[in-house]
């Protein structure tokens, strides 16, 4: 990369959320740019210069800046699109920002498209949409062949430059169709490597807030490293695991073993080591205790995303080489509680500290020790391919860690079936011993069936395991009881699904041989039973069987009981025996018959339904669909907030105790602290209608209070003209467009209004129950007629309300009458500019909402004051502006500020927003995520 | 007279059609928080509660709403069905369905139709007829007792999940907040020169 010479600038080397536009600000393609084929010649200027903004630096830089060429780049995994700025650095585009997309999508596609088939010359048309459709799912209009269709010359100057695109069928076949141009040159099309697929499918285009969750803590599988569906521990370690065999099966992971009904039951996941408080120390691999409160023998280490525990000794060796008096002192030091930085914080190499932000001096960390390298110092044999002639194992794995290099170091042997080394360095409390042997059981059942196919092997390992290892199973589950959760629904859910697997799978003697022995328990059952005949019989013996351990009034002994249970069937039912007398015994009042089948009535109820089909015909309104995102997903794990908070405390110590800013960075990386105010950003619109109290109903919506709406309407009549439409794109109790009508009529005017909310209003005039983003623009009369607005819901910072004016723009109305908070961007920053005609930020202040069906203590309608105001604004079509302004001169509709920056013909606003507020009742200033919250809390 | 019964059920039909039956409402919910919560999708104009005789304590309630109008009460139904409606918080969203004639206690006498009470021998060939649609009456009390402990155990149960979770987020926010209010967080920020947003 081209340094610098303007002094200490870092040169930015991505650039995400970025635009080009022209000197008139309009936004354009950057391949309205002059296209750099080779290295040294740098193509003729434009005549028109063109600019390109974007934030660099994760964020925290706006740049802008004169570009003069671009480029692209299709050697690495993924294609890189950059750009020449007049500085001549060439800057990486990474995400164009959302509006942007669309004008640059043809151009994305065209360069992914060639990426793709330079990578596999072979990919047939269909393959290759396959993937961009992937890549490109974020984006709202699908990437098609017309994507490409603008970009044919580009394509056949790609492909005569390029010789594995000039190999691509579909390619050659894409051009001769669409250009008609000569025939094929050569067809003997050579077979290259058979390459798999890598594409970023979600890269560049992901959305802001997934990137930035994941951006610190890694999410891959302790036990495979590779990535997928995770599961979190909640605990200190930080870790994550491959819950389920199939969520684990593309790198063969042995996961944790629990079915996806386990999965979804658990609330919170705590691995058995965080559990019982047994970490193992990170350098000599051993279990000790890391309870804090007697004797712990490992230590966590304090950086922040960091979950290793350490013996103290092991550490300080580590840390103190051959320095036998200084980590003596630092061991006693950490024994006497005092926090460290394990070695894997420090380049192995150079001893410097990381830098993520920086490509070269990115870490490389070794997923099975203390170890890490800077990018820059990585031992060349840590290779990132594989290459069998030369006996080079692939060891660094790029993609994998955010920021951050996957590797195993030298020290550990690679197996060449796993692809990583041995699996055997985890260990939970209590079952070390299985552990191990279920790896080596696991490897020898893959190696034999590996090359014909992989579902195969997952499938035998999965009979394998539900077959041996349900003990194990059993003990685990009834650990989790202790949590106080949902006991027996476990219990029945893992019968359950043990018994649906075991019915699946006849292929193989074992299995076959266990589901007998299971079919000759369940037909005694039946004995106690009143034997009712079904269709599906083996299931509903599976009910009956359940319902068993459900009317236990004590679940006596479990572990010993279930133990039994696959090998031999006498003992189950002997045991299961005195349970049902139990139960029986203990309510001789209630016909013991009768609760059995309502049991079983409810469990058929309950298997019946399916909560997935449920959740997709609840509707949810297109506005609230991203706070999926919102919600406090199981990422935010309390061993991460702990180790963040923590970090961050250690940090400042080490500063204010004059240690260097290199060391504090190693302990709490300056990203926690921007994690950490986003954590609580989150929680705390998850936990807002807690913090808030229980008199609150439902809907979170705030409407204006009618006195406030005739001030606006008085203000407003003057602007409408006769035939216009009046849309009120949010309109709560519908009140507005009432008092609307009252007052136009009384003028004299003629206007047809139209009032769209989520829910029925109370007055039902003119009212469409329609989501606002559902209004097509066929739907309404022309912009010159149209005059919308008012209050939408503003969303987590003015997120909502940003979405609600937006929709509204693409109706181009000539008037928008607006209640939005000031955080609200700006309609004179669009792309299509409106004009301010005025802003009062005082008519709203107080209290000047209500809330909707909520009622104080005193049974009266609960009314609302935000701390700050939100404005109310008018803004004109740029056609329509000088018309306005007369308008809002002559009724005196400016404020003294407007007054003269008007008379003076001056853009440059000062606003004065003095109010504040006795009290704070701020609370309630979010109501959109609350109901956003409590659609999504776990209830439902 | 008996064209009064039939305008007098007449007019009692049509009521019936303007009114919502709620369901699983929260105990704390009194008749002006049901009434201001409803409100905002018509006018309410009568409220009632049903009063269970049968089931003691703290269970979920039933009213009925007497609504301006059909379209009101049929807005509501599809409004509450659509979206969950929680009344007075946690933990459980209200049910709505159509009121029906029988939901009503003070109902008046369907016209044309008369009930007659009498004593009945033990002898008589109707008392079998009669034991049994007592016994099975009874049975079905039995069993929607039942059914209900257990409904409100899996409640519970949900319940305690829910304070759980709850319980564990707020913990991980307090630990946030901890940092971000004593200005660790904010002199770190400003050790490491960086600018930090505060939420």
């Amino acid at each position: 990369m081209a340094s610098s010479d303007e002094e200490g600038e870092i040169i930015p080397q991505c650039i995400t959320n970025y635009y080009f536009v022209n000197s008139k600000e309009e936004p354009v393609p950057f391949t309205i740019l002059p296209l750099q084929w080779s290295k040294d010649v740098i193509p003729e200027g434009l005549k028109e210069q063109i600019y390109f903004r974007g934030t660099v630096d994760n964020g925290l830089q706006e740049i802008y800046k004169q570009a003069i060429a671009w480029k692209f780049e299709l050697s690495y995994v993924h294609p890189e699109i950059l750009v020449l700025s007049k500085g001549k650095n060439w800057i990486k585009l990474q995400r164009p920002r959302k509006s942007f997309e669309s004008i640059v999508k043809n151009a994305l596609v065209t360069v992914h498209c060639l990426h793709l088939v330079k990578k596999n010359p072979e990919a047939s048309g269909e393959s290759l949409w396959n993937h961009l459709l992937k890549s490109f799912g974020s984006f709202e209009v699908k990437p098609s062949q017309n994507d490409l269709l603008d970009h044919i010359p580009l394509i056949g100057e790609a492909a005569k430059r390029d010789k594995d695109l000039e190999k691509s069928k579909y390619l050659l076949e894409f051009i001769l169709e669409k250009s008609g141009e000569k025939k094929v040159p050569h067809e003997d099309v050579r077979t290259t490597k058979n390459l798999k697929f890598v594409v970023d499918e979600d890269d560049d285009e992901d959305e802001e807030c997934d990137e930035d969750a994941n951006e610190l803590f890694d999410h891959v599988c302790t036990i495979c490293d590779n990535g997928g569906e995770l599961l979190c521990c909640e605990g200190r370690c930080m870790r994550s695991f491959h819950p389920t065999v199939d969520s684990g099966a593309e790198s063969l992971c042995e996961s944790l073993g629990f079915s996806n009904t386990q999965v979804d039951a658990i609330q919170t996941f705590l691995c058995k080591n965080c559990q019982y408080q047994q970490h193992q120390c990170f350098a000599c691999g051993m279990l000790g205790s890391s309870d804090k409160y007697s004797g712990a023998e490992v230590f966590p280490c304090v950086s922040a995303t960091c979950g290793h525990f350490y013996h103290p000794e092991c550490v300080v060796k580590l840390l103190h080489p051959g320095n036998e008096s200084e980590a003596e002192e630092l061991q006693n030091k950490i024994l006497a509680g005092e926090s460290f930085t394990c070695p894997a914080h420090k380049c192995h190499l150079c001893k410097q500290g990381e830098n993520k932000m920086v490509r070269e001096l990115q870490f490389a960390m070794c997923r099975r020790c203390p170890k890490a390298y800077h990018r820059k110092c990585l031992p060349r044999k840590i290779a990132f391919g594989c290459d069998y002639y030369k006996g080079i194992i692939q060891r660094a794995w790029d993609d994998l860690l955010p920021n951050r290099i996957l590797i195993y170091c030298l020290k550990h042997k690679i197996s060449p079936e796993l692809g990583t080394p041995e699996r055997n360095h985890i260990i939970f409390p209590d079952v070390e011993v299985k552990m191990k042997k279920r790896a080596s059981e696991l490897l020898s059942s893959k190696v034999k069936v590996v090359e014909k196919n992989r579902i195969m092997v997952s499938k035998n390992f999965q009979i394998k395991k539900a077959a041996v290892k349900m003990p194990k199973h059993v003990e685990k589950l009834y650990s989790t009881v202790e949590d106080g959760d949902s006991t027996k629904k476990n219990e029945r859910r893992y019968l359950r699904h043990d018994f649906d697997s075991l019915k699946k799978r006849k292929i193989t003697d074992l299995t076959t041989k266990s589901l007998n022995d299971n079919n000759k328990s369940a037909a005694v059952m039946k004995a106690y039973k009143s034997s009712r005949e079904d269709e599906s019989k083996l299931l509903l013996r599976n009910d009956e069987l359940t319902s068993l351990p459900n009317m236990a009034s004590n679940p006596v002994k479990p572990k010993q009981r279930w133990q039994n249970m696959p090998s031999s069937k006498i003992e189950y039912i002997k045991s299961a025996k005195p349970v049902m007398k139990k139960g029986s015994s203990s309510r001789p009042s209630v016909d013991t018959e009768m609760e059995k089948r309502i049991v079983a009535l409810m469990k058929k109820c309950d298997s019946s339904f399916n909560l997935e089909e449920f959740m997709e015909k609840l509707k949810v309104p297109s506005t609230h669909s991203y706070l999926s995102k919102n919600v406090v997903d199981k990422t935010i794990t309390l061993g991460k907030v702990e180790g963040s908070v923590k970090a961050v405390q250690a940090a400042l110590q080490k500063l204010e105790g004059g240690c260097s800013i290199e060391d504090a960075k190693a302990v709490c990386e300056p990203q926690v602290l921007n994690q950490i105010i986003k954590w609580k950003r989150k929680l705390s619109i998850y936990l807002a209608p807690f913090l808030i109290g229980t008199r609150y109903t439902s809907f979170g919506r705030h409407f204006t209070k009618v006195e406030k709406l005739k001030e606006i309407v008085d203000r407003l009549h003057p602007y409408v003209q006769n035939g216009d439409m009046i849309v009120d794109f949010c309109c709560g109790s519908n009140d507005f467009s009432c008092l609307m009508k009252e007052k136009l009529d009384k003028m004299g005017k003629k206007c047809s209004f139209k009032n769209f909310d989520l829910f029925q209003a109370k007055n039902d005039f003119c009212f469409e129950k329609r989501d606002w983003m559902s209004v097509h623009s066929e739907e309404l009369p022309a912009g010159s007629q149209l005059i919308m607005g008012l209050n939408p819901p503003f969303g987590a910072e003015a997120s909502l309300a940003n979405k609600f004016v937006d929709k509204a723009l693409e109706f181009k109305p000539k008037l928008l009458i607006l209640i939005v908070p000031e955080e609200t961007k700006r309609l004179d920053e669009k792309a299509a500019a409106y004009d301010l005609i005025w802003k009062d930020d005082k008519i709203l202040s107080g209290k000047s909402f209500y809330l909707p069906g909520s009622v104080d203590v005193h049974d009266k309608q609960l009314e609302q004051w935000n701390l700050k105001a939100p404005p109310l604004y008018l803004w004109s079509h740029p056609d329509w502006t000088a018309r306005h302004k007369i308008i809002a001169q002559k009724h005196r509709h400016f404020s003294k500020e407007q007054e003269k920056m008007y008379l003076e013909v001056n853009n440059i606003e000062t606003v004065v927003s003095n109010y504040l507020m006795e009290e704070n009742h701020d609370c309630y200033a979010d109501f959109s995520s609350l109901v956003g919250a409590m659609v999504i809390s776990p209830a439902y | 007279m008996d064209s009064e019964a039939q305008t007098e059920y007449a007019a009692f039909e049509e009521k019936v059609k303007r009114t919502v039956y709620i369901d699983n409402l929260s105990p704390q919910v009194t008749e002006s928080v049901l009434r201001t919560a409803l409100n905002q999708f018509g006018s309410v104009t009568g409220v009632r509660f049903i009063p269970n005789h049968l089931e003691p304590g703290n269970i979920p309630r039933c009213a009925l709403v007497e609504m301006d109008n059909p379209k009101q009460a049929k807005a509501i139904i599809s409004e509450m069905s659509n979206y969950p409606f929680m009344m007075s918080g946690m933990p459980r969203p209200a049910r709505a369905c159509a009121a029906e004639v029988e939901m009503f206690d003070d109902r008046p006498i369907k016209p044309g139709r008369k009930i007659l009470c009498r004593w009945l021998d033990p002898n008589d060939p109707d008392f079998k007829v009669a034991n049994k649609l007592k016994h099975l009456t009874k049975k079905h009390a039995a069993e929607a007792s039942f059914m209900l402990k257990r409904q409100l155990e899996e409640e519970e149960k949900l319940a305690k999940q829910q304070a759980v979770t709850l319980k564990a987020n707020y913990k991980k926010f307090e630990m946030i907040e901890s940092v971000l209010i004593d200005g660790t967080a904010r002199r770190l920020s400003r050790r490491y020169e960086m600018n930090v947003r505060d939420a």
